[in-house]
């Protein structure tokens, strides 16, 4: 939604010789040097002047990296945790807190925010969409509340597909592997009329089984489908309006533990997800003159979503305003409202409760660009208020300075608040998390005694300050080198604690009271830098360092944690017109994971992948690619409970793709 | 329920939206047009086509004088004022470039908004095919461009870089060199490879 374009200029200027495009197409050269606009000064704000830490992963590192679905995209984003769980799941996360659920990072497709309302998280297994399509992915480390809204407390990743004047043609993909058991995608672009322009896609997938870290089969192989398209059509030279959507079903075999309330007490058993979604967007971007614009956007989003533990559907409708507007040279003015409504519907397994429940939100914001000295300096204020069901009001201010000291030197910094508002699960659930068997200890009753997670209707939101100084360099003409420091300070974080156990038929019931009692800080720095060793060879490396610290109260500290350092290094190597070779090498340091009482460490590993790709035919390309090469196996994350620990693979396949 | 029944009117809501958007962003167009930097860059380009030679190569077509447009949104949209116009006797015709591949029988490219090293590598490829390149960068020493726009006040000027021009085998007319605000020399410095 937030365009990278933006326009910096004066007010309207009526020059009246200017008034027909036919005049001005008969001027000499020497009279349009003389001529005065209504706009210059537009300036693209390129990444190099965005006083925030953004990275953005462009349609060729999709490409190079040989990535085949978006959460593993992620990984070249430096601050970004992504860790996989099995075959299908993922723990993705910005600046700490990952975990599967985590709940401080907003992602958007195409300004669709994909979040699921019941744990405000996000199902990274369905969000998928051609990945030849994407034009880029920007990944906005730290908060990014004031603009896109809550839950923005440590980063926002906004996947952005390209217009359907970039996409005609067809394009064919098939392939398939040792992991990636079989994927093909079907796409088609056309001009429909005169400056109107569409697609349609179907893509379709098969991925294999990993092993649990305890020997055989995770048994966890999944398959989806996709379809969609896209339609942009520039109605004239001032309006452009795009209307997109796309519907995914998918069946997942997971193995999971699930609690029960009589003996046996626990069942370990195989079952099958299945997840469905749909969705509508339209959206109408109107420029009034190159110092006023504004976009007028609308979706429906559905997803379902039936597993061993929660079968649940959620239809979202949201209406986004917002417009561009620079006043008196100076200001450079972004101002929206945006409303969201959300109805739920729940069916949970027996011995837990989860209430079908609308709810809505409404916000406005506003931020102001100040150049306070021309072309050097300039000062962001803004603040976002929004409106929830749960706690009312959020206001998230945030200041932005940037300094453009040199053509080479540029400084930032910010300081900003932020709020992760309470999903539908912590504020009115009631769930089974465990039975202990009677004379199991530590339960040594003759009675089996469950635990239920209880929810809070005084759960507040979970609060931050964050400070952030940023760095850019080009000390050459082929390096480039982004750094950022941030420390963040957490307020009000969930908690957990034992509430006082109620013995009754027999059963005992020991509820765990949600709470917000717990208070931390992390810190860190990252840096991203791309070096053109010549012109065939490029780098890109990125980095960084995180510490967590939470001060809990309580025993239970539920808190995950992630790693204090990712490292990511690829190279994309073009040995001629027709052949290039690709290697990515991550490390990941081991770390702690206290998702659970039991602590679990998981040891630092090292992948590498590689690419070879070559360009048969001007319409053909084939590629060959191996991933995780280094080590047969590895493990990279665990998930409290339901899922086993599970290893990554190494894995190869093949890629055919035409383009005509 | 009436929770269901409000949301019914959601979707009743958003699909009046999708039906009116079109109507009301048709009045739009009845607003006076004035004019914006890009059509100003665009008559511009149709300047810079007039008075520059390419070489005779079979690779571009013989009637027609190709202007490429490559990068973001306003520019492909605002450039189709240089559609059709007479150029020498050629009829112009504009192209929207949306692979690198593509370029190759362009006699123009102006390019905007694309990443530093995609757009180094087009620089490359077009001194190779003759193309006659137009950046907007802030300056052109940051630039591989022959032609680079820039902001003066509230006007716009150019420069050129004639290391590069007889690098891609163009001539340029001795009046737009005039013009422009740098002139030939020192441009091997920036003229890196």
């Amino acid at each position: 939604m937030h365009d990278t374009i933006y326009y910096e200029n004066n007010p309207p200027n009526h020059n009246e010789v200017l008034n027909s495009e036919q005049n001005i197409l008969a001027l000499d050269i020497e009279d349009l040097l003389n001529i005065e606009v209504t706009s210059v000064g537009k300036k693209e704000q390129t990444l190099s002047d965005v006083a925030a830490a953004v990275f953005v992963i462009t349609e060729d590192d999709i490409k190079q990296s040989g990535v085949t679905n978006i959460p593993e995209a992620l990984r070249m984003a430096p601050g970004i945790e992504v860790a996989r769980i099995n075959s299908s799941k993922w723990a993705i996360s910005s600046r700490g807190f990952n975990s599967r659920f985590a709940n401080k990072l907003l992602v958007m497709i195409d300004g669709r925010t994909v979040y699921t309302p019941s744990f405000s998280g996000v199902y990274w297994e369905v969000q998928d969409t051609v990945l030849e399509d994407v034009e880029r992915i920007e990944v906005i480390r730290g908060p990014g509340a004031t603009l896109w809204g809550t839950n923005a407390i440590n980063g926002v990743i906004n996947i952005i597909t390209k217009h359907s004047i970039d996409t005609l043609g067809t394009l064919a993909v098939v392939g398939g592997g040792t992991y990636e058991k079989a994927f093909t995608t079907f796409r088609h672009g056309e001009e429909i009329s005169k400056n109107t322009f569409g697609r349609a896609y179907i893509k379709g997938f098969k991925r294999g089984n990993y092993e649990l870290s305890s020997g055989g089969t995770a048994d966890d192989n999944w398959k989806m489908f996709q379809g969609g398209g896209r339609i942009d059509s520039q109605l004239n030279h001032r309006d452009q309006f795009t209307i997109q959507g796309d519907f995914y079903q998918g069946r997942i075999s997971e193995e999971m533990t699930t609690p029960l309330l009589s003996a046996p007490y626990s069942l370990y058993s195989s079952d099958t997800t299945n997840t469905s979604g749909a969705n509508l967007l339209g959206r109408w971007q109107h420029t009034e003159s190159l110092s006023s614009d504004y976009t007028l956007q609308a979706y429906y989003d559905y997803t379902s979503r039936d597993d061993t533990i929660l079968d649940n559907n959620h239809h979202i409708f949201d209406l986004d305003f917002n417009h561009h507007i620079s006043v008196h040279k100076h200001h450079d003015i972004v101002w929206g409202v945006g409303y969201r409504y959300i109805k739920g519907d729940y069916d949970v397994t027996s011995g837990s409760t989860l209430n079908s429940e609308s709810e809505q939100l409404y916000n406005f914001f506003i931020q102001d660009e100040i150049s306070l000295i021309d072309d050097t300096l300039w000062l962001t204020l803004g603040s976002k208020f929004e409106h929830n069901d749960y706690t009312d009001w959020e206001v998230q201010p945030s200041a932005r300075i940037f300094w453009n000291l040199h053509k080479q030197h540029k400084l930032w910094s910010s300081i900003s608040h932020a709020a992760r508002t309470p999903s539908r699960f912590e504020y009115d659930s009631s769930t089974l998390v465990g039975t202990l068997a009677p004379n199991s200890p530590p339960n040594t009753t003759p009675y089996p005694a469950s635990y239920f997670l209880i929810g809070n209707n005084d759960f507040k939101s979970e609060e931050m300050t964050s400070v952030e100084i940023g760095y850019r360099v080009i000390p050459t003409r082929t390096i480039s080198i982004d750094m950022s420091i941030y420390y963040s300070e957490y307020d009000n974080l969930r908690d957990f604690s034992y509430g006082n156990a109620v013995v009754n038929n027999n059963t005992i019931s020991i509820p765990l009271l949600i709470n917000n009692e717990q208070s931390g800080y992390t810190s860190g720095f990252e840096i991203a830098s791309h070096w053109q060793s010549s012109p065939q060879l490029n780098w890109d490396l990125s980095y960084n360092y995180m510490d967590q610290t939470i001060n809990s109260q309580n025993v239970d500290n539920l808190q995950s944690n992630s790693p204090h350092q990712n490292l990511s290094l690829r190279s994309n190597f073009e040995l001629n017109d027709a052949i290039e070779i690709n290697l990515w090498l991550k490390y990941t340091d081991s770390f702690e994971s206290r998702i659970t009482s039991n602590e679990m460490k998981i040891d630092d590993y090292t992948t590498l992948d590689i690419r070879l790709a070559w360009q048969v035919t001007k319409n053909m390309n084939l590629s060959l690619v191996g991933q995780n090469l280094l080590e047969s196996e590895h493990i990279e994350y665990i998930e409290s409970g339901s899922v086993k620990p599970t290893e990554i693979e190494r894995g190869a396949y093949l890629k055919l793709l035409w383009k005509y | 329920m009436t929770t269901v029944k409000h949301y019914k009117n959601r979707i009743l809501s958003f699909m009046i939206v999708l039906i009116f958007l079109p109507a009301l962003s048709g009045n739009a167009a009845l607003r006076p047009n004035l004019t914006d930097e890009y059509q100003l860059k665009a008559a511009f380009t149709l300047n810079f086509a007039r008075l520059t030679q390419w070489p005779q190569t079979p690779n571009k077509p013989q009637e027609q004088l190709l202007i490429c447009v490559m990068g973001n949104e306003l520019l492909k949209s605002t450039f189709s004022i240089i559609n059709e116009q007479n150029i020498n006797g050629k009829q112009s015709r504009l192209k929207i470039i949306t692979r690198r591949h593509d370029i190759k029988t362009c006699h123009i490219l102006m390019i905007s908004g694309i990443k530093q090293s995609n757009m180094r590598q087009i620089f490359k490829l077009s001194r190779q095919h003759n193309i006659l390149t137009i950046s907007e960068l802030p300056d052109i020493s940051q630039s591989e461009a022959v032609v680079n726009f820039i902001d003066e006040g509230n006007k716009i000027k150019f420069q050129i870089n004639h290391y590069h021009a007889r690098q891609s085998g163009l001539k340029i007319s001795s009046r737009l060199l005039k013009l422009a605000q740098i002139s030939s020399h020192n441009y091997k410095k920036s003229g890196r490879e």
